[in-house]
């Protein structure tokens, strides 16, 4: 090629002619870089908002939402909210394969434009499909290179298609809806990428926000329905292995340093009702400590909170029986953690709460000489629960109210 | 004074016969239906030619005070004596000829035909006696400039309201009010063939770098014009890059901008004809540069001129960016704000590039349109631009609302530079942009941004590096430019 322009223009000198080739190069290799026909307009995209991972016998059965980019602000519309989705944005499709690639291929087959995941912000995988081992489909998540790694990873009991095919009557999508309750940290707050990290982390294992269906108002349609969080699903390993719901999901959380929105009834001896906390915020912290070859790992929760009911008859103003309040709450929060501690080291024995995390970090050497062992050393380490809690405020008003009779003294 | 005509003869001396004088004159500028050639005798009969053009002399001030002193009787008396020593002494002795006692300060002697010719076309009135070969010639201008006004195109909030006017000596006035130095240079020559224009070059001694005087001279004296209507073309002629679309120089119509750059070492050209001196060297952040600046807060002059090289990179390049993110990095775009656009965009039928070819095409067209109507008509151009563009073309679903968002902004960003030639440029690098942005996505984009910074930083106003004080680097310029006022610096 270049021989035959050198003939051709024997005229220009060497160097200007390999310089303009050079050029000549460098121009078309940007046409050929990239170029329009890697051109997608946005109308021939299915942007997809969530997926879905249910099974089908031994097969995955992938479930999209794809957005329908259909002017719904008109207003004038239809008065046909009935039953009919119409009024929906989002669309539900689905498909099977032996494995999460085939399925997605599927998945296009079915629907008429390029589908696009660079915007699915949310992946529900149910729990029997966790079941199986999740390997396979963070694999996928994590390589397929459309695919957001900061997605939000949920759990259900029900099929994942179901709560995809949901179009709540306040959010424009049950995506959206999702992601929301996940941006308020009503449970866990898991990404793909930490759910990778976490189960391939020496803690093997992961805790799962479980998603289920707030049965619809009667005489709607079912699908015009929210999610709601309900309880926590437990991963071992890869595997799904138990739900835990109230009070033992509380335990989990604040051991996960999760805890947040929660108000709690805290019962106080010899009386009657109950005074409630608003949490403020926690903050718990893990101290592992090996002395004397033996491993012991120091719980730290440090809790504040507001009285937001009293039901008793008591004022609360009083900085002792304030004091009082507090014991309570702390009895009640030892407590929560102690369970949720002896279910993850008794019943199930796996290391939910990251303890192995904070072994390697503090003690890499020791770590890494007893990492074999590290089942049975957890299954009988000693753990130090330490509460401290505070309450920072009674609330507006100080004596209790609405107590009959109760301004004549 | 270069003698600029076609005639060969024009060099030539006048002759102390008063006919053949007369007749050269008549040769060259016979055929002007402005030009008087009035014959008379004077009050002590002597034979006088006067030679003037009717357009540009105050014919009454001619009248007044070089006729009558001539046709009176007093004026024999006192002319014999000057007549006299003018013949005794030759036309070397300028003080007795001058002392022809007419009541005028600004008196030139002339010598050669083209001398005179030139003067005639000045608006002088040239006065020819008989038996001298040397005439004089007296400045009666006739005014016919309009007023000083507010300048149009650079108006601010704060500041005087003084602008340049097409008279050049009223423009000098202005400078030289402001600048009552004798450091103040006013050097002036002429330029253009035809055309005679009066170019003057103004500059503080002292300040500015003598190198670039000698520079700006020689440039000026290399230039060949056949004319100059407007400042341009003298721009056009002296740059350093004469292909580039950046303007390498300032264009504008305030003398207090003239002025505060000459107390930075810069020079102007203050052109006879036009309104609009040029300022150089100057880099693209004097582009970028309200007189306004130093004018107010310097808090709000740092905000605002900030808020100005942000819109002046949004008004190159947000149509591109939108084009190809849109066509080929959607996982960008914030989710939500996806979800909107493919909304707006669903019924649209051209993709995003021809979508935005169209809308800024039309734009600029609708611009143009109001720039050259009549004032009135120019209301009814925005009106229609704005109901058609806005309102139909998206209820017609052929244009999606985010683009015409953008094309708004992208539109209030060109505004936004106060140099209208700057802002010119970002109006014509918009469009190669848009297509390396809608044919190769943000890689093309960012090529185009490479080629003009390579432009950039390549090019040079006389001498001076257009990216500077940044490129190359100086903290103390860098300092200078973003601290709105060194009045401070002006004092020492």
């Amino acid at each position: 090629m270049t021989k035959r322009i050198g003939s051709e223009s024997k005229t220009v000198p060497a160097k200007l002619r390999w310089k303009r080739t050079l050029q000549a190069l460098t121009l078309i290799s940007f046409l050929v870089l990239a170029g329009c026909w890697d051109r997608i307009e946005v109308n021939d995209l299915a942007i997809i908002l969530a997926t879905g991972v249910d099974t089908r016998g031994d097969q995955v059965e992938m479930t999209a939402q794809i957005f329908i980019p259909r002017k719904s602000g008109g207003g004038m519309g239809g008065s046909s909210s009935g039953e009919t989705s119409s009024s929906g944005v989002t669309m539900i499709r689905t498909a099977v394969g032996s494995n999460v690639a085939e399925a997605m291929n599927r998945l296009q087959r079915k629907v008429s434009r390029n589908v696009f995941w660079g915007h699915c912000e949310v992946i529900v995988i149910s729990e029997q499909a966790s079941k199986q081992g999740l390997h396979q489909y963070l694999d996928f998540f994590l390589r397929f290179t459309q695919i957001r790694e900061h997605a939000y990873v949920f759990s259900t009991d029900k099929k994942a298609r179901d709560i995809l095919a949901l179009l709540p009557p306040l959010e424009r999508s049950s995506a959206e809806s999702l992601r929301e309750m996940g941006n308020l940290k009503l449970g866990t707050h898991v990404t793909v990428l930490n759910l990778a990290q976490s189960i391939e982390g020496p803690s093997r294992s992961a805790v799962l926000s479980r998603m289920l269906i707030l049965a619809p108002t009667s005489g709607q349609s079912k699908f015009i329905s929210d999610p709601y969080v309900k309880g926590l699903s437990l991963i071992k390993g890869d595997h799904y292995v138990k739900t835990v719901t109230e009070p033992m999901s509380v335990g989990v959380l604040m051991l996960l340093n999760q805890l947040n929105n929660i108000i709690m009834p805290i019962d106080l001896d010899g009386n009657e009702g109950a005074v409630s906390i608003r949490l403020i915020s926690m903050r718990t912290t893990l101290t592992p400590r090996i002395a004397n070859n033996e491993w012991s790992m120091m719980i730290k929760v440090d809790a504040k909170g507001e009285v937001v009911l009293n039901t008793t008859t008591r004022s609360i103003t009083d900085p002792h029986k304030n004091t009082m309040v507090e014991e309570q709450w702390k009895k009640k929060l030892t407590e929560l953690a102690e369970n949720a501690l002896k279910l993850s080291q008794k019943q199930l024995k796996t290391d939910f709460f990251g303890f192995s995390i904070q072994f390697r970090r503090h003690y890499p050497r020791k770590w890494k000489s007893q990492k074999e062992n590290w089942d049975a050393t957890f299954e009988n380490m000693k753990v130090d629960v330490r509460v401290d809690t505070l309450i920072t405020s009674t609330g507006k008003s100080t004596d209790p109210q609405g107590v009959p009779g109760q301004s004549v003294h | 004074m270069e003698p600029i005509n076609n005639k060969a003869d024009c060099k030539e001396q006048f002759t102390p016969n008063l006919a053949t004088n007369h007749a050269l004159l008549q040769e060259v500028l016979g055929d002007n239906a402005d030009i008087i050639f009035h014959g008379f005798h004077t009050g002590n009969h002597l034979s006088a030619l006067c030679v003037y053009c009717s357009s540009l002399c105050d014919t009454e001030r001619l009248e007044r005070q070089l006729l009558s002193p001539m046709l009176g009787d007093d004026f024999s008396s006192k002319s014999d004596a000057d007549t006299a020593s003018f013949k005794s002494e030759g036309y070397n002795s300028s003080a007795s000829n001058t002392g022809l006692h007419v009541p005028m300060s600004s008196i030139q002697n002339v010598c050669t035909i083209d001398q005179a010719i030139h003067a005639i076309l000045n608006g002088q009135a040239l006065l020819l006696l008989e038996e001298q070969p040397i005439g004089r010639a007296y400045s009666l201008p006739k005014s016919t400039s309009r007023a000083v006004e507010e300048p149009t195109a650079e108006s601010t909030v704060r500041g005087p309201r003084e602008g340049f006017t097409e008279n050049l000596s009223v423009n000098l006035s202005l400078l030289r009010k402001r600048m009552k130095t004798p450091s103040l240079k006013l050097i002036s020559s002429t330029q253009g063939q035809y055309t005679n224009t009066e170019i003057v070059l103004a500059y503080v001694e002292g300040i500015i770098d003598p190198a670039l005087i000698k520079e700006v001279q020689s440039r000026l004296r290399k230039l060949k014009l056949k004319g100059v209507m407007e400042s341009y073309y003298i721009e056009k002629g002296i740059a350093d890059a004469q292909y580039s679309p950046f303007p390498q120089m300032i264009s504008t119509e305030r003398p207090d901008v003239v002025a505060a750059n000459l107390l930075e070492g810069r020079f102007a050209l203050i052109i006879d004809g036009t309104p609009f001196s040029l300022v150089a060297p100057v880099s693209i952040f004097s582009m970028l540069q309200s007189p306004e600046d130093y004018y107010e807060n310097r808090y709000m002059s740092l905000f605002v001129r900030w808020l100005r090289y942000i819109f002046a990179v949004i008004s190159v390049m947000l149509p591109s960016a939108y084009v190809a993110i849109t066509t080929y990095h959607q996982e960008m775009i914030p989710t939500v704000l996806l979800l909107s656009i493919s909304r707006a965009r669903e019924e649209i039928p051209f993709p995003a590039l021809v979508e935005a070819m169209i809308m800024e095409i039309a734009f600029e067209a609708l611009r143009e349109a109001g720039v050259r109507l009549p004032k009135q008509v120019g209301a009814a151009v925005s009106i229609v631009g704005a109901l058609i563009i806005g309102q139909a073309a998206t209820s017609a679903g052929i244009v999606s609302a985010p683009m015409v968002i953008i094309v708004a902004l992208t539109g209030i960003a060109s505004f936004m530079i106060p140099r209208y030639a700057a802002g010119i440029v970002s109006r014509l690098l918009r469009f190669p942009i848009m297509i390396l942005a809608g044919t190769l996505g943000l890689v093309g984009m960012m090529l185009g941004v490479i080629v003009i910074v390579i432009h950039l930083s390549s090019l040079r106003s006389f001498g001076m590096s257009y990216l500077s004080p940044f490129a190359p680097a100086s903290a103390q310029g860098v300092n200078k430019v973003q601290r709105c006022h060194d009045v401070e610096e002006h004092v020492n």
